[in-house]
């Protein structure tokens, strides 16, 4: 988590605009935590993760559209059990993730 | 510096701060910030006075909770982000198991501090996992480190009545969430006849941990340490510390 948060200061830093994609709710068992956090630059670098990986595509582009000027977003995602994980870790979950612009 | 700035320059530096959104409603400024101190103080506003301080409400009941979690309130979503610093493990008693102890709550992502007076024993290089090594008497001490808060948890390994009896009459005043004693079961009931002495009723003494840590049948001091670790964190996440295959339900949810 803090590997996001010095990620976002860097490129905030450097002149970037950057937008942060937030877990605010999880329903059944989903991979990450409310809490958890991606950020992605407007070089296009990404970093951190809200899912184990099935949903940050589609989250990077709500990310750029609101890099471009989008008003933030709250986006739904049921997470199938065919792309779950197993032993003890996340099956079909399903996650509310907020994207918004970082005001520095 | 916006309210949400301020939050993530708090969060990376493993400060406890709660950074509330307003995620969606009919009230106040969708998109809006406010950042929540654990003084109750605030700066920035999600554009409605009474919102504001229905989510510095919701703010108090999750900064020691430690979760971030979704709240509504009057038909708006609030979203409450919460950082908070690693959980600290305060030893008291600068013998071998504490140096192990050091090393297990370390590698656990928590901050072991090691307190005892005898300045020979209290030596940092002897506790290279430790936060601090503190040679004082335990009310200095956690003078020292700004008193028991309700993410400070104690272990008392020390073996003398008088600095076991100075830890524990201290720890049993406070909000530690966990006050775990080592001893043999003799020691623990001449120990129990001291604090009733004290005037420490059995009811006050039923929150001590003793014997400490869980039943691993652990050998070294190595094996002790990890048992007391594993105990702590249970406790910390309200679990009894059983093994997962003999148990139903959900893994990561609260128990």
């Amino acid at each position: 988590m803090s590997d996001v948060l010095e990620r976002v200061e860097e490129w905030s830093l450097r002149g970037d605009r950057v937008a942060i994609a937030t877990v605010v709710a999880t329903r059944r068992s989903a991979p990450l935590p409310p809490g958890a956090k991606m950020a992605l630059s407007e070089s296009g670098e990404v970093a951190g993760a809200v899912s184990g990986g099935c949903v940050e595509g589609a989250v990077v582009k709500v990310a750029e559209e609101v890099l471009a000027g989008g008003a933030p977003r709250l986006l739904h995602f049921g997470i199938p059990d065919s792309d779950a994980w197993d032993v003890g870790l996340p099956c079909g979950g399903e996650i509310d993730v907020y994207v918004e612009r970082y005001e520095p | 510096m916006s309210a949400q700035s301020s939050f993530l320059r708090l969060a990376r530096e493993g400060s406890r701060a709660a950074l509330v959104t307003l995620v969606s409603g009919g009230r106040g400024r969708p998109g809006a910030h406010l950042l929540v101190l654990p003084d109750g103080s605030s700066e920035g506003t999600l554009g409605d006075a009474g919102l504001d301080e229905a989510a510095r409400r919701h703010a108090g009941e999750l900064l020691w909770a430690e979760l971030s979690e979704l709240r509504e309130e009057d038909g708006c979503a609030l979203f409450v982000d919460v950082s908070a610093p690693a959980p600290r493990l305060v030893i008291f008693g600068a013998v071998d198991y504490a140096a192990s102890l050091c090393r297990v709550a370390r590698a656990a992502g928590w901050r072991p501090y090691v307190v005892d007076p005898r300045s020979r024993f209290a030596a940092p290089e002897r506790f290279p996992d430790a936060e601090r090594v503190i040679a004082a008497w335990p009310a200095e001490a956690l003078a020292q480190i700004g008193g028991i808060d309700r993410a400070t948890y104690l272990a008392v390994l020390t073996h003398d009545p008088k600095l076991d009896d100075a830890a524990l009459t201290l720890a049993l005043d406070s909000d530690a969430p966990y006050i775990g004693a080592m001893g043999s079961r003799r020691a623990q009931s001449e120990r129990r006849e001291r604090l009733l002495r004290a005037g420490i009723s059995e009811e006050r003494q039923s929150r001590i941990s003793a014997p400490i840590g869980l039943d691993l049948g652990a050998r070294t001091a190595d094996e002790t340490a990890l048992s007391i670790m594993a105990e702590v964190v249970a406790v910390r996440n309200g679990r009894d510390g059983r093994r997962l295959s003999q148990r139903e339900g959900r893994i990561h949810q609260p128990a």
